[in-house]
């Protein structure tokens, strides 16, 4: 045992012993239990000894031959104890150098990790090089690394010449996940067939997901250092794989967001830009939509110098599915409108019918919708509305009145002929035309805003102009809501007519 | 929503029960589904436990009515609470739908 320590001892007990042979030994020997260890001068030939000394703390002897008597004994026990010690730290000092050696091995490997890992963010690609590094430092025959979340089917990746059936991996991760402070397990009594031996360590990554890293066959026994390298290059891996996770998530976030914003760009730019200037009324219109696009669409316009086209629909749903069927809808009102002559507002709605009913079908969808004309040459006003409400005539000094439609919405029966009526309005009169999403706004208690609140809303603001008669809705509805989000788009109209010397 | 279906008369019937909204139309976009490939085309939803309905349930009943009326059947509907008798003649879908006020009234008129 201690043979490859004493060439570097041997000056060391020469020098010891040199000054015995003036004294009268003629040879002194070290040995470990019967075997000379070391000798000065070479080859001792005396019979016996005339020094025996024992060490107390390990096998060797000191042998002390020539003419010397027993008080020499503590000095040669002296010689003994110090060559013990001389040869123990040695050995310590080789023990120590090695694993020093192989600890810097391991952090060279890990530093390499490291830097071979930032510039990765594929989940596989990290799972590799773990594997691959592993394989390296930990001499085995294969690595695995499993990423296990409820419900969702494993992640596993394995790196070996004869690649293990998942199933087995997930059985001994299980193994390690029922106690893990046990981290290596022999076969074959637990293990599933081809793993003779196996050392698992928990792959950091978040709450949700239990992740195992582990490595299999290796040709001996996995020791405490492996199952600490182990812990150390997953736990390494596992930070990155977090990383390389959230920045998938905060891809796929940043292309819906991209596509939402796109959506409602486009929203924006074809709702009315500037609504329309007429002699004799004020005009206001806006929509607010639920979410970043909306199924309500509106529209207002001169289609004669004296009169306004308006019109106002929503369709049924929210989100990117109506905001498309809007878009739709909104292209093709607006058409019809300016394109497509025609007397009464029922034949807009007619035509949009006629072209509308098989799409809104197909993706069993329909809408509302109201086409209004109001004529400032004799202050008459032409209605033609396929279900949309609340519509809300405001006659000058008398209450507010809930116009029902007169029709079905668009979309719903495909031979349905529309119709219009007619009412003669006077200046201070106002028209409000919104969709459901006012009404049917919720509070957190449940209760919704209503349509007598919503009358009376109106009521209240009746004398202002139509812009702030539309804000204070919008104000009171808010306020109501509290803080309960807002479920519909809110879109609306308002049409006040005034005295003409007022404009 | 509570969803409970019955048959009377070999006719379907749905009875619905609660706040009827978008959340709530998956059940009864399936029970709709079912009477197609079935062949039943005449077909009754019983509405007396609803006290709110919106566009998007609006839209998957009268999905049913199409569906139905294509196929030389109807959907009718009964016993509507006031608040969604209202929603109903404000869109003016009491035009389109036949509306009784009775279960008996509705299986009878096929």
């Amino acid at each position: 045992m201690l043979v490859d320590y004493l060439e570097g001892q041997r000056e060391k007990f020469d020098s010891l012993v040199t000054a015995w042979m003036r004294v009268g030994a003629t040879c002194v020997q070290l040995l470990e239990r019967n075997q000379v260890l070391l000798s000065y001068p070479e080859g001792c030939v005396d019979a016996d000894p005339a020094l025996l000394v024992h060490s107390r703390t390990s096998n060797l002897s000191l042998r002390v031959y020539g003419n010397l008597d027993e008080s020499w004994r503590p000095a040669a026990e002296t010689v003994l104890a110090i060559m013990a010690n001389l040869l123990a730290s040695d050995a310590d000092l080789e023990h120590l150098t090695a694993a020093l050696v192989d600890t810097q091995d391991r952090l060279v490997a890990i530093y390499e990790l490291t830097q071979v890992t930032r510039h990765t963010l594929e989940v596989p690609a990290l799972l590799d090089l773990l594997i691959q590094e592993s394989k390296h430092l930990l001499g085995i025959e294969g690595g695995f690394a499993l990423l296990m979340e409820n419900s969702k089917p494993t992640i596993a990746y394995q790196v070996s010449e004869d690649p293990l059936p998942t199933a087995q991996l997930e059985h001994a991760a299980l193994l390690f996940r029922r106690d893990p402070t046990r981290h290596t397990f022999r076969g074959p009594e637990t293990m599933p067939i081809g793993l003779h031996n196996v050392m698992m360590v928990s792959l950091p990554v978040r709450d949700e997901i239990f992740g195992v890293f582990g490595v299999f066959n290796k040709t001996g026994r996995f020791t405490s250092p492996d199952i600490k390298l182990a812990e150390t290059i997953a736990s390494h891996i596992g930070a990155q794989l977090e990383n390389a996770l959230l920045h998938q998530e905060a891809i796929e976030r940043a292309r819906l967001e991209t596509e939402m914003d796109i959506a409602r760009q486009v929203q924006t730019a074809i709702l009315p830009q500037k609504l329309p200037t007429v002699a004799g009324l004020d005009i206001f219109g806006t929509s607010i939509p639920a979410y970043e696009v909306g199924g309500d669409f509106f529209d207002a316009f001169n289609r004669q110098e004296h009169a306004l086209t308006f019109a106002l629909g929503d369709v049924t749903g929210k989100g990117m599915p109506a905001a498309i069927l809007m878009s739709m809808t909104q292209t093709i009102t607006k058409s019809a409108l300016r394109k497509q002559p025609f007397i009464h507002p029922h034949e807009v709605l007619d035509r949009l019918n006629s072209d509308l009913f098989e799409d809104f079908s197909n993706v069993g969808m329909f809408t509302t919708a109201l086409v209004g004309e109001f004529d400032c040459s004799n202050n008459s006003l032409h209605l033609s509305n396929a279900g949309q409400s609340p519509v809300f005539y405001i006659p000058c000094g008398a209450d507010p009145v809930l116009m029902e439609a007169q029709d079905i919405p668009i979309g719903v029966l495909d031979i349905y002929r529309y119709s219009s009526q007619s009412m003669q309005l006077a200046p201070g009169d106002i028209l409000v035309v919104a969709s459901d999403g006012f009404p049917e706004s919720r509070n957190p208690e449940g209760e919704m805003f209503g349509y007598e609140r919503m009358k009376t809303a109106l009521d209240s603001s009746r004398g202002s102009a139509a812009r702030d008669i539309a804000a204070q809705l919008l104000a009171e509805v808010q306020a109501f809501s509290g803080s309960h989000p807002q479920d519909d788009d809110r879109t609306i109209i308002v049409i006040k007519v005034v005295e003409k010397n007022e404009n | 929503m509570n969803i409970v279906k019955s048959t009377e008369s070999l006719i379907p019937v749905l009875h619905l029960k609660g706040r009827f909204d978008a959340h709530e139309v998956e059940a009864v976009r399936v029970w709709l589904q079912e009477q197609v490939v079935m062949e039943h085309f005449d077909l009754v939803v019983n509405l007396e436990g609803v006290n709110f309905i919106d566009s998007t349930a609006l839209a998957t009943l009268v999905r049913g009515l199409k569906h139905c009326r294509e196929n030389n059947g109807n959907l009718h509907l009964c016993c509507l609470q006031q608040a969604v008798r209202v929603i109903f003649e404000l869109t003016r879908l009491d035009k389109a739908f036949d509306i009784f006020a009775t279960e008996e009234e509705a299986l009878q008129a096929f």
